[in-house]
């Protein structure tokens, strides 16, 4: 998996591309997630766009880092969700977790 | 059609058998849908049998089997494991489980593949058999 974080009106962007799967990238979107919590960071938009594949446990991180977001008082929000990660989301039921949007610009204004 | 593949229960195989069983379809030109949701079943099911099943000994060896036969694909997992029951296995969308970290593995299984059913191994262990028939990509529009 690689990334790429970027810092836009208060929000932290961090772009995601390749799999997010057991042993790598499942842990690596662990990292970033707390990294981006502990520098204070309190609105986070996870960009999905060059996903290729998630598995179980990435989508446990995924909803792991929604939950400590949300402890802290901070805000994880998704976009540009390819449409197979979007049947994932609806068949585990976890689209009616996460705030998700088509475009950045959105995503964005919707953080207030 | 059949192909078998053994391999030491380590993460990084899991790529190894996704790449197996992308091959083994080639003939039948799979439609990206199909390949998608069978590699992602075949992953859970592999990554089931190293973490839960051997619980992360490298040593033990994860054995998958890829049948075809008139546009059905089934797949075996099968480890060397303690076994479990999967009736007892909690619904993720239940929702007191929804926002629990773990969990999904199995019931994603059974939404990517037609058929999913456990055995408990002679010996030892489960094995994981899963179906799904095939759709001819070069024939969707």
């Amino acid at each position: 998996m690689k990334q790429l974080i970027r810092d836009t009106g208060g929000v932290r962007i961090i772009s995601l591309s390749g799999k997010i799967t057991i042993g790598s990238g499942d842990v690596m979107l662990r990292e970033l997630i707390n990294q981006s919590l502990e520098s204070g960071h309190d609105k986070i938009l996870l960009e999905l766009g060059g996903v290729s594949a998630i598995d179980s446990s990435g989508i446990g991180e995924m909803v792991a880092s929604y939950t400590s977001a949300k402890n802290r008082g901070a805000q994880l929000k998704l976009v540009n969700l390819s449409r197979k990660i979007n049947d994932i989301l609806q068949v585990t039921q976890l689209i009616t977790v996460f705030d998700v949007f088509e475009t950045e610009e959105e995503a964005v204004q919707s953080f207030g | 059609m059949q192909a078998t593949l053994c391999f030491g229960s380590q993460f990084e195989n899991i790529e190894i058998a996704e790449l197996a069983l992308e091959r083994f379809l080639e003939p039948w030109s799979p439609s990206a849908e199909d390949l998608f949701w069978v590699q992602s079943a075949l992953r859970e099911a592999v990554s089931n049998a190293i973490r839960h099943g051997h619980v992360g000994d490298p040593e033990q060896q994860v054995r998958v089997q890829f049948t075809g036969e008139n546009s059905v694909l089934t797949v075996t997992v099968a480890d060397r494991g303690m076994g479990f029951n999967p009736e007892t296995l909690p619904d993720p969308t239940d929702p007191d489980y929804l926002l629990k970290s773990h969990g999904r593995g199995i019931f994603c299984m059974k939404q990517f593949m037609d058929r999913v059913v456990f055995h408990p191994r002679e010996g030892g262990g489960t094995m994981v058999e899963m179906t799904r028939t095939i759709n001819d990509g070069n024939k969707e529009s």
